[in-house]
Parts: C-alpha cells; sequence; structure tokens
C-alpha cells in the first residue's frame, strides 16, 4: 500500500487477515489516513503509538473542553462527563487520583480471597463436564460478571440485569453520533444505574473499610466531600463496563492460546509461577483491544508527515504489541518472554485502572488451570470469531475439560 | 526551567530543564532518559518511575504518601531509605536522582 492511499477501515481483508495488515501497516504506511478525509490516522508502530499515550498533551475529547452537543443534558450527559475514559486533565487527574486507592496494592491484598473462590468455583464446575462445553458461555461470561457484581456489592443474580442495559448507555460514552432515539434510550440507561447503583452505594455507606474497592472510594469521597456522590455511581458503573468484555476476552483466550501451544502450557504446568509472565504474554499476543483513540492536541512532525492538531488518532496495541521493532519474534507465543512491556492496559494519565485487579485474575486461574485440568483439549481448533475492528473476540470455544 | 540530573547506572549524567508542572518523572519521558518508563503516566501503578534521590533540598520533598510507600514495594530494583516515585516529585528545585539499573 502506498503512503498516499487512504486505508479504508470497512475493508474486509484488515479484519480477514489482521495480523498481517498490521505488520503492512507497521512496515509501509506507519501513519495511515483513514478516508474518506484522511482526517482520522492510524498509528501501529509500538515506538510511535507509545510515544501518543504518554504526551499529556494528547487529548480523548475531540474538542479542547468540548462536550458532544448531542449528548443532551440529562442523566446519560452527566454519565458522559464523569465517565473517566472521556475526560481529559484537570478533571480526568483530580478524579483519578480519587479512584486510586480502589485497586492499590493493599485493597487487591485483600481482594484476593473472593477473587480466588469465585475463579476456583468455576474452574471445578468445568472440572465436572464430561464432553465438549463452550468456555466462552461456561466461564469467559460468567466469571467477570461475578467479580464485577462482588467488587459492586451487587447480587451476583443481578448480573444480566446490569448487563443488558449497557449497549443502550454506550453510545453516550464513545464519540459515534447519536439519533435522538439513541439518546433517549441512553438517558433511560442512566437512569437506571443510578438508581440502581445509588441504592447500593446508600445502604453500604458507613459499612465498609478502606480495604474494601467500594469503601475506599467512600471514604475518598468523605474526606472533605471529594468525590460526589455521581462520580461514585459513574465510577462503579465504569468498572464493570471496564471490566466485563476485556476480561472475558483475556480469558477466553489464554484458555486458547495455551491450548493451542501445548509446549508452552507444559511449561507452566511445570512451573506455576510463570502464570504472571503467560498473563502478560496472552495480552500482548491476542490484546483484548485493539485500537484506542485519542486527538491531537498540537501540530506535529511522524515519519516526514505533518500530523495537525485535532487529527483523530487511531492507535493500535494489537498491532504495537507485535513490533518487531520492539518484540523479538513478536508473533511467537512464548509465556517465558523478558521485558515484556506490551500496551493492552495502553499507557500515560488513562492506563488501565483494573490492570492490578486483571493480573490478579490472570495468576490465579493460569496456576490453577494446568493443576485442576491437565487434560482439558480445544475440540474445535478453528473457533469463530466476531468482525469488530477495536473489540475482535471469539464468540465461541469449545473445550473438552478432561481431554478427549 | 529546573535543572533535573539523571545519573545512569553506568555512571553517565544527563541533565534536563525540567517545564513548570514537570515532575521527575515526566521531565525525562519527554527528553528520552533512558531507565524512566513512567508507564502509568504518574497515576501510582506501575514504580517504573522508580528513581533514588542523591541530593535535593530533603526538607522541601513532598512527604511520602501511604499510596508510594505501598508502591515502592513493587519496584524492579531494590528499594533503599532513597527510593522515590519520580512522578510523585515536583521539579520546583534542582535535583540529582540515579536511575536503577533494571534487570532486562
Ligand atoms: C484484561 C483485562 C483488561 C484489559 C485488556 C483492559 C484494557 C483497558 C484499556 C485498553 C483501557 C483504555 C486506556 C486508555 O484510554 O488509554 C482501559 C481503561 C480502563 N479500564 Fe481496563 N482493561 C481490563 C480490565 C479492567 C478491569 C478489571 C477494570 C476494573 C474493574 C478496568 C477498568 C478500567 C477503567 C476504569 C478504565 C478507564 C481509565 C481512564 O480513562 O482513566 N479494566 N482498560
Ligand atoms: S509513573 Fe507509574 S508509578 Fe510513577
Amino acid at each position: 500500500m502506498s503512503a498516499l492511499e487512504y486505508l479504508s477501515l470497512g475493508d474486509p481483508t484488515i479484519r480477514a487477515d489482521r495480523f498481517a495488515t498490521y505488520r503492512r501497516l507497521r512496515d509501509d504506511n506507519p501513519i495511515a489516513r483513514v478516508e474518506p478525509d484522511g482526517a482520522r490516522v492510524v498509528l501501529t508502530r509500538y515506538a510511535d503509538v507509545e510515544r501518543i499515550f504518554k504526551d499529556p498533551l494528547m487529548r480523548v475529547q475531540p474538542k479542547a473542553g468540548e462536550y458532544p452537543a448531542d449528548i443532551g443534558s440529562g442523566p446519560g450527559a452527566t454519565f458522559h462527563k464523569l465517565s473517566l475514559p472521556d475526560m481529559d486533565p484537570p478533571t480526568h487527574t483530580r478524579l483519578r487520583k480519587l479512584v486510586s486507592p480502589a485497586f492499590a496494592p493493599r485493597a487487591l491484598a485483600h481482594m484476593r480471597s473472593w477473587v480466588e473462590r469465585i475463579i476456583t468455583d468455576n474452574v471445578e464446575a468445568l472440572a465436572d463436564v464430561d464432553g465438549e462445553v463452550d468456555f466462552v458461555e461456561h466461564f469467559g461470561m460468567r466469571v467477570p460478571a461475578e467479580i464485577a457484581c462482588r467488587l459492586l456489592h451487587a447480587p451476583a443474580a443481578d448480573a444480566a440485569t446490569v448487563l443488558r442495559r449497557m449497549p443502550a448507555l454506550n453510545p453516550v460514552l464513545t464519540h459515534t453520533p447519536l439519533t435522538p432515539r439513541q439518546l433517549a434510550a441512553a438517558d433511560e440507561a442512566a437512569q437506571f444505574y443510578f438508581d440502581y447503583i445509588g441504592e447500593i452505594v446508600d445502604s453500604k455507606r458507613g459499612k465498609l473499610g478502606p480495604e474494601d474497592p467500594v469503601g475506599a472510594l467512600m471514604l475518598a469521597e468523605e474526606e472533605g466531600g471529594r468525590l460526589s456522590r455521581d462520580e461514585l455511581i459513574v465510577t462503579l458503573v465504569g468498572f464493570f463496563i471496564a471490566s466485563y468484555h476485556t476480561t472475558m476476552v483475556a480469558m477466553t483466550n489464554a484458555v486458547h492460546a495455551l491450548l493451542s501451544h501445548p509446549d508452552q502450557m507444559r511449561l507452566l504446568a511445570d512451573d506455576p509461577d510463570l502464570a504472571p509472565a503467560a498473563w502478560e504474554e496472552v495480552l500482548r499476543w491476542q490484546s483484548p483491544v485493539h485500537f484506542i483513540s485519542r486527538y491531537a492536541g498540537y501540530d506535529f512532525e511522524l515519519h516526514g508527515a505533518t500530523i495537525t492538531e485535532g487529527t483523530q488518532l487511531m492507535l493500535g496495541l494489537a498491532a504495537a504489541n507485535r513490533d518487531e521493532r520492539r518484540f523479538t519474534d513478536p508473533d511467537t507465543f512464548d509465556i517465558r518472554r523478558a521485558n515484556n512491556r506490551h500496551l493492552a492496559f495502553t499507557a500515560g494519565g488513562h492506563y488501565c485502572i483494573g490492570a492490578p485487579l486483571s493480573r490478579l485474575e490472570g495468576d490465579i486461574l493460569l496456576r490453577l488451570l494446568p493443576q485442576r485440568l491437565p487434560a482439558m483439549t480445544l475440540t474445535d481448533s478453528n473457533p469463530p470469531w466476531n468482525d469488530e475492528l477495536v473489540f475482535p473476540s471469539m464468540t465461541a470455544l469449545k473445550v473438552a475439560p478432561k481431554g478427549m | 526551567m529546573t535543572k533535573i540530573d539523571y545519573i545512569q547506572s553506568d555512571g553517565t549524567r544527563i541533565t534536563v530543564d525540567a517545564a513548570p508542572g514537570d515532575t521527575v518523572m515526566s521531565a525525562a519521558i519527554a527528553a528520552d532518559v533512558d531507565g524512566i518508563v513512567g508507564e502509568c503516566g504518574g497515576n501510582m501503578m506501575c514504580a517504573t518511575c522508580h528513581v533514588y534521590v542523591d541530593e535535593a533540598p530533603a526538607a522541601r520533598l513532598p512527604a511520602m504518601t501511604d499510596d508510594e510507600d505501598q508502591m515502592l514495594a513493587c519496584t524492579e530494583a531494590p528499594r533503599t531509605a532513597l527510593s522515590r516515585l519520580g512522578c510523585q516529585l515536583p521539579t520546583d528545585e534542582p535535583m540529582v536522582v540515579t536511575v536503577p539499573g533494571i534487570p532486562t
């Protein structure tokens, strides 16, 4: 592809073989302008993507300090304005600081026992299955929902209720244009969350210590009224949204990667202390989120081209994580890889706040899996994937937990 | 502009002019100082901005918070009495810091 050609994100060949496409872009077109007008560019090299993430002047708001006009002024707009992923400094810096105790090392140490119980119970349930089962349905979708519910002090039975409104809320949180009907549905969903999570928050106030993530947020709130009730609710719903799909995909990718690389599974079985490194390698090799956007905060030069202020930068996390300029043999799945500083959680000010929780989950799961399900095999070596550009994922993963 | 000196594990000294509002971490990122990664952008989640503060007006360094103390337990290089997170150190005063040699 020549540098003058526009990239079409709708082009099915991109998705047919993503990693080959990403390699082509890294090599031949590292600042690929997107149709129709080139006002968006796709960056795929590790050094470029990392640099943008760490530059505090690159922003998440398309226009500095302006909210999209079509989010209205109802509960949906409140959600947008108080959501961490949609905020820039200095408002982002303030909220992020207040939210940071939720997954600080001390809070995390207290979470270990209940996270372990949820994962263990669900691995045990798989161990009881004779024959074939869909890992996505029977584990991937369940465990993150149970963990998110426990995190928010919501009954696990409510997971479906909580999840059902997410698609309606999503359009106000992303930068896709909204129709009046979508806005009405988003406002309704936002109001549901204010009522539902608001009730939990009010009933738990004063009863949770700083070792509980919600307690930590409430105490941050109470020291001089620093985190408002609305901010607390939106943050907690944000935890649910940001953790559910990513964790489901990461766990599914982990099982798929290990079962299709028996040599790596054997290494892990022989040395369970490799579990944290194996989780990092899963996140690098099959990053759950393929693209994250920023907007150029100023004009700058890159590879001889000028990128003007306001340009949307689509940053390829999965592409950067396979960059041969940064990682040796990037297409090889190697759980003993050294210096594996991947960008699956991004970097810089918006760096995934749940990364420590995700790492705890990965550690527990990957320690347990080869011990409790040593004979597990894939029964469909070619699982189906959805067609999404940003969040590609397996829609099913058939396994035989006790082997064939 | 304040001068911040970074001393690498091989003895190389890099002097950086920190801009107003910079931290020891962000000034190092802007100047591409090796060994200071600053992965989490100053959110106290990664400890990849670990430095040893060799010379500083000690009385004017901000006190260590409980969160910084917890994160310093997670550094790759050994923690010493001089250890701080670069992202928690303002650059109002000149400072000399040593960048830990990170095992790769
Ligand atoms: C393997 C699992 C996960 C992956 C791959 C992942 C990935 C990401 C990515 C790519 C971002 C965007 C950062 C940016 O815009 O620069 C992000 C942000 C975020 N994540 Fe995660 N995440 C995971 C799990 C979690 C969990 C378990 C939680 C919470 C319980 C969580 C909470 C958040 C929040 C609140 C943000 C927004 C941070 C901000 O904008 O300041 N994530 N995550
Ligand atoms: S930059 Fe991550 S802790 Fe300082």
